[in-house]
């Protein structure tokens, strides 16, 4: 597993990332008992075995996986994968009493809860939507693209397939 | 149809392409067979375009517009209307304490409803004025980080997370296309990010193209207020509705003497 | 033979020193706390627009780079043309360059939409972007100046002195190109699109750096009670007066530029007649305050021999200066795009939006601040500096100069 932490970023953003693997490597070690402590109950991840990769691999990666993406959706305009941020937000999102998502970077939500603890600067939500809902919202397929863990492509596709009739609270439009 | 055999056609594309544009925009000096090879490419991308997108965008294409000045009604804001809704326009909020003729100032615009008046005739033009999506774009040159940049398909875009606001860019463009973000944004859409302190501009609706709809907003809104007046499609394609447009109508480029071959060709300006 | 000269640090009484720093301070506290204002809130709080997207930080920012590289003529003087009465003004010139353009570059960064991303900046590059070519001049102009000053203390790195000091000559004067082509390839606005920028800025900075110099190294002097010469005062004044003209037949070339080819004669004509405040600013500020005056004061016989009215001059200088980044950064945004010729543009966009119309620019406070901020920085810098390190001779007096025998 640890092969993955040493994808090549170019520049000084290897050392940002570094440092912030590291940070995140320290919390993960530190919270290693409790997996599952940051997911929040109410999200559809909850109901899940594992991320759109294993959990442990997207505790230490997901930012690598998020910009991997982010670069494929700008430059080369391929949006619907399994490793878009939309994909973050649609799955590990809060719901409060009434059913309504609670914005993934509010405190100890999902995001902000690891970021926190962590000390590390979170401004994906500078810029985009933090909960799932609204005419906006775009169509994920979460199980679509390939999986960078050979293997867990079936898995995930069966965890998806036994929560989805459970969380699915959002209507998916357009 | 395999990956090579698709290259092949899109190398023997591009050359005809070279050979028909360096002609007229219209594709009257087109034989039979490059027709048939343009029918061929114009089959691969309506099968590529019918859903998502899987493979990264590619030079097949180039996105563009063709505005018919005469049919662009007077007062008419539909296209504005349609784009400031689809890009989230319409959910920035006047920052509390502004002033509101600076604000119209600040916020940002992808569309514009241009009305202009010839000096000596009289006559009066109006068009809808947007990024032109220029082959050579100047705010692609100056842009120190690379954050401006030209998609493959011919899109000028923002990467914002590279974007670091210096503004250069809107100093660069002929047009006035860009906008800076000046204010806290609160309601984002998932397919058009925005957030303080970066610079946008229109993007051709990308993210509908990048799903398989090829469309614009202010296109669709045109259309069906029954003007008609901007017609959307692939440049490279002389089958696409654009190109017909093109070849059926003469057009010119906004500062023609820029040489910047924009992608958005104006008729009856 | 050569006399020897003797640099001590900057010996005012410790009182008048650290009220000068904590004034220092506190403006750069209060130009930071803008920089944070406008960053917590957004840009809406300056008066920069879609319009004019540059505003008075960007004049600051500029002025302070353009007078940096000019602040470090009077070092080039000294070791590249060989003026043995420059040797002594040398170390302080170095140190000037290199406060100014620090304080320059701070109010340039703390005015992008999102200067935490300066990282993104650093490592990033668009080589075709003439701003990515400056952040490397700018940054090698601060570490060569940096080399250049131990060169001239370091008595074990004397013997480099001239060919860093060339050196440095050679990429201030690309430094200074480089910044005035950041405005003169913006092939879209009538103002800008024009070679002459290039050279201009360079001879702006020549005057504006001097001048600066000049202010510093007269207040300094006075504080510490130490002698300034006559003759070398007069050297500096006429070097000033002939920068001051030299920008003054250059303004007249860019608008003779502008005025023989006709796509810009409306801009001239706006400029030059009916641009309210930029008309104003321009005659008033760039030609009659930053140009006329002090050649006036300069070349005047009696006045001339006066500090105080040289310092007038040299604050003349810098204040027409300010005026003329002002004309050229917002003056030329405020002019419309002409996209459109022969037509005059009725609507554009939604009421409120401007375009084919002159565009209001209003700075607030804020942008103000910034801007005085990165001065005090530079002034900071300098004040530093000559306190803890030997930066000042201690005497300019004529009988303490070598070189200042006047020809026969």
């Amino acid at each position: 597993m640890r092969d993955y932490r040493f994808t090549t970023v170019p520049g000084a953003s290897a050392a940002v990332a570094l440092t912030a693997l590291l940070w995140l490597g320290l919390a993960g070690t530190v919270q290693a008992t409790g997996i599952g402590d940051f997911v929040v109950g109410s999200s559809k991840a909850a109901g899940l075995e594992n991320c759109v990769e294993p959990t442990e691999y997207m505790r230490r990666n997901h930012m690598e996986v998020i910009r991997h993406q982010r670069d494929t959706t700008v430059y080369g305009g391929i949006r619907s994968t399994k490793h878009s941020l939309s994909g973050c937000v649609e799955c590990h999102v809060g719901y409060d009493d009434k059913h309504q998502p609670v914005a993934i970077d509010d405190d100890d939500q999902f995001c902000s809860a690891c970021h926190d603890y962590a000390a590390v600067t979170l401004n994906c939500f500078d810029c985009h939507a933090t909960v799932p809902q609204g005419e906006a919202w775009n169509q994920v397929h979460p199980t679509m693209g390939h999986s960078l863990v050979p293997g867990v492509e079936t898995q995930a596709a069966a965890a998806t397939a036994s929560a989805g009739s459970a969380a699915a609270p959002e209507s998916k439009t357009r | 149809m395999s990956r090579e055999e698709e290259q092949r056609v899109d190398t023997q594309r591009r050359r005809f392409l070279g050979v028909a544009t360096a002609g007229t925009v219209a594709g009257t000096a087109v034989g039979s067979g490059a027709l048939t090879l343009g029918g061929l490419a114009a089959a691969v991308a309506t099968d590529a375009a019918s859903a998502p997108r899987t493979e990264p965008v590619s030079k097949i294409h180039r996105w563009g517009m063709f505005v018919d000045a005469s049919k662009c009604a007077d007062g008419c804001t539909a296209c504005v209307d349609a784009c400031d809704q689809e890009n989230g326009l319409n959910l920035q909020s006047e920052p509390h304490g502004s002033n509101e003729a600076k604000w119209q100032n600040q916020r940002s615009v992808w569309i514009r409803k241009v009305k202009l008046q010839d000096r000596a005739s009289g006559h009066v033009t109006n068009l809808p004025l947007m990024c032109q999506h220029c082959e050579h774009p100047p705010c692609v040159d100056v842009c120190p980080t690379g954050a401006s940049f030209k998609r493959a398909d011919g899109i000028v875009m923002v990467d914002r997370h590279t974007c670091i606001g210096c503004r250069y860019c809107m100093m660069a463009c002929p047009y006035k296309a860009r906008s800076f973000i000046h204010e806290q944004v609160d309601q984002k859409l998932t397919r058009a990010p925005r957030g303080k302190g970066c610079v946008e501009s229109c993007n051709l609706c990308a993210h509908r193209l990048d799903e398989g709809d090829i469309s614009t907003a202010c296109a669709q809104a045109c259309a069906d207020e029954n003007h008609h007046a901007i017609v959307f499609g692939d440049l490279k394609d002389p089958t696409s509705p654009v190109r017909q447009a093109m070849a059926k109508q003469a057009s010119r480029q906004i500062r023609e003497d820029l040489q910047l071959n924009t992608g958005v060709r104006y008729a009856g300006l | 033979m050569s006399k020897r000269i003797v640099y001590r640090e900057w010996l005012i009484q410790p009182e008048r020193y650290w009220g000068l720093l904590a004034i220092l301070a506190t403006v750069i506290a209060i130009g930071g706390a803008s920089a944070l204002y406008m960053e917590h809130e957004g840009h809406w709080v300056t008066g920069m627009t879609n319009s004019v997207v540059w505003g008075l930080p960007h004049v600051f920012a500029v002025f302070l780079i353009v007078a940096a590289s000019g602040a470090l003529n009077v070092a080039s003087i000294g070791t590249v043309f060989n003026k043995p009465a420059y040797k002594p003004l040398g170390r302080l010139s170095g140190l000037l360059a290199a406060g100014l353009l620090v304080g320059g570059l701070l109010v340039l960064v703390l005015d992008l939409g999102r200067p935490d991303r300066l990282l993104v900046a650093m490592t990033t590059y668009n080589f075709n972007s003439i701003f990515a070519w400056n952040i490397f001049l700018y940054t090698g102009f601060l570490a060569i100046t940096i080399g250049y000053l131990w060169t001239m203390a370091e008595r074990k790195g004397n013997f480099l002195q001239r060919p860093v000091g060339i050196f440095a000559f050679l990429w201030r004067l690309a430094l200074t190109t480089g910044t005035g082509s950041i405005f003169g390839f913006l092939v879209g606005r009538s103002a800008y699109d024009t070679a002459v920028l290039a050279p201009m800025f360079v001879v702006m900075s020549f005057a504006y750096g001097v001048a600066i110099y000049m202010l510093v190294l007269l207040t300094s002097f006075a504080w510490d009670g130490r002698p300034i010469g006559p003759k070398i005062l007069r050297r500096l004044k006429n070097l000033l007066g002939l920068f001051v003209a030299g920008i003054l037949y250059f303004t007249l070339i860019y608008h003779l530029t502008n005025l023989y080819g006709a796509k810009s004669t409306d801009f001239e004509s706006f400029l030059l007649l009916q641009g309210g405040i930029y008309t104003l600013m321009f005659w008033g500020g760039w030609v009659l305050v930053g140009g006329l005056l002090p050649l006036g004061i300069i070349y005047h016989p009696r006045l001339s021999t006066d500090r105080n009215w040289i310092a007038t001059a040299c604050a003349l200088v810098i204040a027409g200066g300010l005026a003329a980044m002002y004309v050229i950064i917002i003056g030329s945004q405020a002019f419309p795009l002409e996209m459109f010729p022969g037509k005059s543009v009725l609507a554009f966009g939604a009421p409120g939006d401007i375009g084919g119309a002159v565009a209001p620019y209003m700075p607030t406070l804020a942008e103000l601040l910034l801007g005085i901020g990165g001065v005090a920085v530079a002034m900071l810098i300098v004040s530093v500096g000559i306190r803890v390190l030997q930066f000042l001779p201690e005497s300019l007096s004529d009988r303490d100069m070598d070189g200042l025998v006047e020809p026969v």
